[in-house]
């Protein structure tokens, strides 16, 4: 900048215009109050002192800092930077707190620490979905932690603070869709790694939330966003909703591995050019199976096999390893016959057919149309069939193919000409048998019969009927 | 770049002011608008999340009058400080005239300070502009909080964190008090406009 005459007339014009501008301004505040912006609250106003009431000794260390200031040091990061040390951090400063706290008002704070804890959760798994307000949100929270440790009665500030600031967390907490459990140390490494900067920091925050959760929990409870902080956090003890909850979930879980995996699995199996669908599903039915069998062992002792389940279903929840003692036949009549020259169990109620079918129905396919069963140029498949196919309208049945069921360890063709065929149906899955002989109705108390589960249950066999020392397999459509 | 329109005799400088998430950027912009005459101040426009915090940018035209016949603006902006808005602070700092780096006092932003005047550092190179050449003025906030017992750093801390390379004008502020607010502001007003007017204005007019 050269600094000749004109120029510098020309900028003592500019600083006049400037003074003249702002000069009455100049000073203010200090000689007069604030001159507070009138639309909104003061951006320092979180960090103003806050009088608060005096802490109980747990909660004050031996230099007398309080349990609180930790958290919100790591709130004033997180205000800075969303990351996944800082929320790390927060949280167990969150934990730190409430562990100090006195029990009766732990207790009555739980739902604040646990929405306070979620939020951070939410910061960790998609801090895009997080309001920018959240770290004030949290830090309204902690004044009124702060005021709860200090007051005397904490139902005087149930109103005034407590739920206000209940209303604040939940609204603060967003919902995230349920996809990201995928994210949660499912997502392959490369893929990390490859991610741009911005992703990388949300990988990397996302990676810590099951690491940094202060309740020992198993990965699948947060991986379903099941489990927000435990209530008691000294007991660490499931609350009755959420073991209800988790049965309950475990039922769904068993019944869509059941009813909507497995038929597809076997039907991919079974059908050329499909091998990747199979294997897929496979591996689909594989994982959903640890998870059912992580939360059963999650769940102990307060695991309900048939809480929520219908009653027919015990076949398969017993399918679970930690219950497969023997005991009791579920079923007082099964249906025993010969299919593969062995002795085999069906349950009465997924017999849909069971007769001699006309001459037409080849023997040897390994799919069966419904269509074929139909006798007659007139005759109806809904004349021949029971069960659960018999509410079917016939344009439907027509369109039905049932797939044919081989015996193991035997290949080809094997029904003979007379062989009676016998088709298992549920919910939509069904499975067709080729018997060596017709069938006979066995009564299972009269015969004092034991029921031992199967664990797999990737096969037809239920599990095994004990009757008289010999072993009896009961096979069972899955969709039970 | 300041937008110079020499038909309507009108230059508009861009000064943005930069720092930290919740260092009290938009307050500074806030007192300033509040206190300012209407005839002199634009419409201020704040584009914000349901919270409290700029999610963009403030944008607050000053009118310094007529100097030789050119009618001078003032643009005040400021910018997201929080980390997750990198692209958006970048871009609202393209064309910058002058640079307000506001300050945050507290301890336990010390770091935050020094990463966000980098921050700021880095993204001017990406413009082609280096710190040392665009006016810049820093405003050490909060200075209310100094007698309170939240641990704060002492002006010689901030210098020794922040001025020691740079060596510009620093100014004591309390944005929701006004103290140093205008003081900040005139100073980087009037680098800003002869910054401007030198590199541009005085060429064009000689």
């Amino acid at each position: 900048m050269t600094d000749k005459a004109p120029e510098r007339d020309f900028h003592a014009e500019i600083d006049d215009a400037i003074d003249n501008l702002f000069a009455p301004h100049a000073g203010a505040g200090q000689n007069k109050p604030a001159a507070a912006p009138p639309d909104k609250p003061a951006d320092q106003a979180s960090a103003a002192p806050v009088k608060a009431p005096p802490l109980p000794a747990s909660l004050l260390s031996a230099d007398g800092t309080d349990a609180f200031s930790p958290f919100e040091e790591a709130l004033l990061s997180l205000d800075w930077e969303i990351s996944a040390s800082n929320i790390e951090k927060a949280r167990s400063a969150l934990a730190e707190i409430h562990g100090n706290f006195e029990v009766d008002k732990a207790v009555a704070l739980t739902e604040i620490f646990a929405l306070m804890d979620r939020l951070l959760e939410a910061m960790a798994i998609a801090p895009q979905s997080v309001s920018t307000s959240a770290p004030k949100t949290l830090q309204e929270g902690l004044q009124t932690l702060r005021a709860a440790a200090g007051a005397e009665d904490i139902s005087l500030i149930e109103q005034t603070l407590i739920d206000p600031t209940l209303s604040e967390l939940r609204s603060a907490i967003p919902n995230i869709p349920k996809d990201y459990s995928k994210l949660l140390g499912q997502a392959p490494p490369s893929k990390t790694q490859a991610a741009s900067g911005t992703d990388q920091k949300k990988t990397d925050a996302v990676k810590v939330a099951p690491a940094s959760s202060a309740t020992p929990v198993p990965s699948e409870f947060a991986e379903e966003g099941l489990l927000p902080e435990l209530p008691g956090a000294s007991s660490r003890r499931p609350a009755t909703a959420l073991i209800e909850a988790v049965n309950a979930h475990i039922t769904v879980l068993g019944k869509c591995i059941a009813k909507r995996i497995v038929p597809l699995e076997n039907l991919f199996a079974k059908t050329p050019g499909y091998e990747k669908l199979h294997a897929i599903h496979t591996e689909l039915r594989e994982r959903m199976e640890r998870q059912k069998l992580n939360l059963i062992k999650a769940l102990d002792a307060d695991y309900q096999a048939d809480a929520a389940a219908p009653v027919e279903s015990a076949a398969w929840q017993s399918a679970k390893p930690a219950v497969s003692t023997a005991a009791g036949c579920p079923w007082r009549i099964v249906v025993l016959a010969a299919w593969g020259g062995k002795t085999v169990g069906f349950l009465p109620e997924q017999i849909v057919y069971e007769n001699k079918p006309a001459g037409q129905v080849r023997k040897c396919a390994p799919f069966l149309p419904m269509k074929k069963l139909k006798r007659g140029i007139f005759g109806k498949i809904g004349f021949v069939v029971q069960g659960e196919l018999r509410s079917l309208d016939e344009a439907t049945l027509k369109t039905l193919t049932i797939p044919v069921a081989s015996p193991q360890g035997m290949a080809g063709c094997v029904p003979k000409a007379d062989s009676p065929l016998l088709i298992v149906f549920k919910a939509n899955s069904g499975m067709a048998f080729w018997l060596d002989e017709p069938t006979e109705r066995l009564d299972t108390t009269a015969n004092g019969c034991r029921w031992e589960p199967v664990v797999d249950a990737s096969t037809l066999v239920a599990g095994n009927l004990m009757v008289n020392g010999k072993t009896i397999p009961v096979l069972a459509m899955r969709s039970i | 770049m300041a937008l110079i329109d020499l038909s309507k005799k009108e230059i508009h400088c861009k000064i943005v002011y930069y720092g930290p998430g919740r260092c009290g950027k938009t307050t500074n912009l806030l007192t300033v608008h509040s206190s300012m005459a209407d005839n002199a101040r634009g419409k201020m426009l704040t584009i914000e999340t349901k919270g409290d915090r700029t999610l963009f940018f403030d944008l607050l035209p000053l009118n310094l009058g007529t100097i030789r016949g050119f009618n001078i603006r003032i643009q005040l902006y400021t910018v997201p400080g929080q980390v997750m808005y990198a692209a958006t602070r970048k871009l609202v700092l393209k064309g910058a005239d002058g640079l307000v780096f506001v300050a945050d006092p507290l301890q336990v932003r010390r770091e935050r300070n020094i990463e966000s005047l980098e921050d700021l550092r880095t993204n001017l190179l990406e413009y082609g502009l280096k710190l040392e050449e665009i006016p810049l003025v820093i405003q050490y906030n909060k200075r209310d909080l100094v007698d309170t017992p939240i641990p704060t750093l002492t002006v010689a801390e901030l210098d020794a964190d922040l001025n020691s390379a740079y060596k510009v004008k620093t100014f004591e502020a309390s944005a929701v008090t006004g103290l140093g607010v205008f003081e900040t502001l005139r100073e980087i007003s009037k680098q800003t406009v002869r910054y401007v007017t030198n590199k541009h204005l005085l060429h064009e007019t000689k």
